[in-house]
């Protein structure tokens, strides 16, 4: 087993330990899933297999798309099967995302509501059959193909000595601290790689959903600009496709911001506010004032990790 | 594409005016110039529709993919732009895709066709397929879906698993599931995995990749296949969809590369339906205009044509012939693949990360050098080493 797991590791330190990338994380051959009580039954079977953005495919040919837009740098992955029952199977895959932003958006893109929150990495959750984390700019998962109680238990003991074998801090994108805490549904925390809110020229953003009056809910979102002229650029192609598909209303924000309220079948009331960098706005928050509220309060935050250099 | 939208939209209501636009695109360009040879083909204003091989299913010629699918109003667009063949599967962002079209299906169920995709392996259980498909329904918030496919298949020994076919069987006795395809992503073995779908008689549909660069010679296959009563889906129409180099067509006919390679595998008239990946409001737009009609229009053929008398011989189809006769044992693959991430995806930078974690002798540095067996053993006719060369120079330019 150790044998087979340093394998893994060279492969992984191997294919990140090219020139240019001196800051890839490196792992420690001797502590990624060392053999003990729980993991001597399980054999990896063949060689772990390395991929890169050129290859992919072969693995995962039509899910790469959404990996690469994340910034996929390498993947390795390697499969175990039960020495003993031959049927068990685990999948062990780690993704270097390139950054935490990466790492997040891919964690975030997988997750469904009734996750379980797993205490791994960074961030981490149980979702059939697979425990899913990341860790700064790692993203890694332990799938359980045959969901067996047996396995489960060996895949989240697996999941924890990956994890520790990852040389990183267990670090959280900062733009996550944009998004105000309260009322936010936790675990609907997302970075959206492009196409937020299915418009190519809104491009990357962050999001969460929110609740309020008592069981209902409305989307907070933010697209990070260039500067005011992007912003502006953003804001207008918005009031464009409103125009085209529904109606638009002129709303005030203060503070000199640009805010309009759309309301069309493929926008939902879509309210939406540009500052000088920044886009922001809420989905289907029939309380405009509160809806305002939260998105200048998104917009100081996000002002104040720029100030603060954190972005 | 804003202008369509707004001319037909001031007129008409939401239902319409996505299909009306299309078909309005559509005339601005001239019409089509052939007919639609399929006999099993109706065309109304919007997308026309196809039947699905032997089934009784009339599927909308340019279908919706799901894949990295979360705004459910995008799918709410596509079926109101016509594109009312969805497909999905459980594995797309772990259900996630699955739980998106469920918020509409609660309300427009009726109006699609539907399919979702399950992934056998050899040895994949009857009850654990049954399962992942129940995962499905209730995601989906559907009690059926109209197609169920074993999901990227790689080889066609896992069409041998009797299991996949006992727990469709279950699954349509209990109303589940309507009818069996498969999907294949591999370009080195989807043709044996046709040939074998033909073989089993038990597939109803197969949904494999097919463009106009590549697959010509996949005419005679489909013919087959259609003929054995198997519906042909197919997707990754675009070829490398090097756009960019071509604005200067496109800025004279007001057309675009994915709308020409759409309309292009739909004059075969064994593709039932071209199965595109709308990721925002603006590409479902294009694509629905793609697939109002069936014919090539004289602009979308020239752009074609012209498109492959540029890039035929530069367009590397990644058979890796050509690596066999290289003893220097350059990575002729990855070198071109980073070359295409340098030209046409606008990640120059990543490009060249990426070429500089090969080895010094998987680089193509030396290439200039050598004589270039490689040419010769390229089937399709590309100066590998020239472009090798012309890739090394791009990608090494600024590296330490």
């Amino acid at each position: 087993m150790k044998r087979q797991l340093v394998l893994i590791l060279a492969a992984v330190v191997t294919s990140t330990g090219c020139r240019g990338t001196a800051d890839r994380f490196q792992l420690d051959p001797q502590r990624l899933v060392p053999r003990d009580r729980r993991t001597r039954s399980w054999e990896l079977v063949g060689e772990p297999k390395v991929y890169g953005p050129g290859n992919l495919w072969e693995y995962l040919d039509g899910q790469a798309p959404t990996y690469l837009d994340y910034g996929m740098v390498t993947c390795a992955h390697a499969e175990y099967r039960h020495k003993y029952q031959p049927d068990r199977k685990l999948i062990l895959d780690l993704f270097d995302m390139g950054d935490v932003d990466g790492a997040f958006g891919l964690l975030s893109a997988g997750r469904r509501r009734e996750a379980e929150t797993l205490e791994i990495g960074s961030l981490g959750y149980w979702q059939d059959g697979r425990a899913c984390w990341m860790r700064d700019r790692v993203f890694a998962q332990v799938i359980v193909p045959d969901a067996g109680l047996a396995s489960f238990a060996t895949a989240g003991y697996m999941a924890l000595l990956a994890d520790k074998a990852i040389d990183l801090p267990p670090t959280l994108p900062p733009a996550l601290e944009a998004l105000p805490e309260q009322d936010r549904i936790a675990g609907t925390e997302s970075f959206v790689a492009r196409d937020m809110l299915g418009h190519d020229y809104l491009g990357a953003g962050w999001m969460a959903d929110y609740e309020y009056r008592a069981g209902m809910e409305y989307r907070l979102f933010w697209v990070p600009c260039a500067d005011a002229g992007e912003a502006r650029q953003r804001i207008d192609a918005l009031r464009r496709f409103g125009t085209q598909n529904g109606r638009v209303f002129d709303m005030q924000a203060g503070g000199g911001r640009t805010a309009l309220l759309i309301i069309s079948d493929y926008t939902g009331r879509l309210l939406v506010v540009a500052d000088s960098q920044d886009l922001a706005g809420t989905v289907d928050c029939l309380d405009e004032q509160l809806a305002v509220q939260k998105v200048n309060a998104l917009l100081e935050r996000a002002r104040k990790l720029r100030t603060d250099g954190r972005l | 594409m804003h202008e369509a939208i707004k001319t037909q939209a001031q007129t008409v209501s939401r239902r319409c005016f996505l299909g009306a636009g299309a078909a309005g695109v559509l005339t601005a360009l001239g019409g089509p110039v052939g007919a639609d040879p399929s006999p099993t083909t109706t065309q109304a204003a919007g997308i026309g529709k196809r039947r699905l091989g032997r089934t009784d299913l009339m599927v909308s010629q340019v279908g919706f993919g799901s894949y990295n699918l979360s705004n459910p109003r995008l799918v709410d667009a596509a079926i109101d732009a016509g594109m009312t063949l969805i497909e999905t599967a459980a594995s797309y962002q772990n259900g996630r895709a699955e739980e998106t079209i469920g918020q509409v299906m609660k309300r427009r169920r009726g109006d699609v066709l539907l399919g979702t995709g399950w992934k056998p392996d050899e040895k994949a259980k009857t009850s654990e397929l049954l399962s992942e498909l129940d995962g499905s329904l209730k995601r989906l918030q559907t009690d059926h879906v109209d197609l169920i496919r074993a999901y990227d298949v790689t080889r066609p020994s896992q069409l041998d698993n009797s299991s996949l076919y006992e727990a469709f069987e279950k699954a349509r006795q209990a109303g589940k599931a309507r009818h069996l395809g498969l999907s294949s992503h591999s370009r080195r073995s989807q043709e044996a995995i046709i040939e074998k779908a033909i073989e089993t008689g038990r597939i109803a549909y197969v949904m494999v990749k097919y463009n106009f660069m590549e697959f010509p010679h996949i005419f005679d296959l489909f013919e087959r296949a259609d003929k054995a009563g198997i519906g042909i889906v197919v997707f990754k129409t675009g070829a490398g969809e090097r756009q960019k180099e071509m604005d200067d067509l496109r800025e004279r006919d007001k057309l675009t590369l994915k709308q020409a390679s759409v309309r292009w595998a739909l004059t075969n008239p064994h593709v039932a339906s071209v199965l595109t990946t709308a990721r925002n409001f603006e590409q479902i737009r294009e694509f629905a205009a793609a697939g109002a009609g069936a014919g090539l229009t004289t602009q979308q053929s020239r752009l074609l044509r012209e498109y492959r008398h540029r890039f035929d011989r530069e367009y590397c189809r990644y058979c890796g012939q050509c690596a066999a006769a290289c003893s220097a044992g350059v990575d002729v693959e990855r070198t071109m693949r980073y070359a295409m991430y340098h030209d046409y995806y606008d990640a120059p930078d990543e490009a060249k990360r990426l070429y500089a974690c090969l080895d010094t002798a998987q680089q193509a540095g030396a290439c200039s050098e050598c004589a270039g067996p490689c040419r010769a053993a390229c089937p399709h006719g590309l100066d590998v080493p020239k472009q090798l060369t012309a890739a090394h120079r791009r990608l090494s330019a600024g590296l330490a």
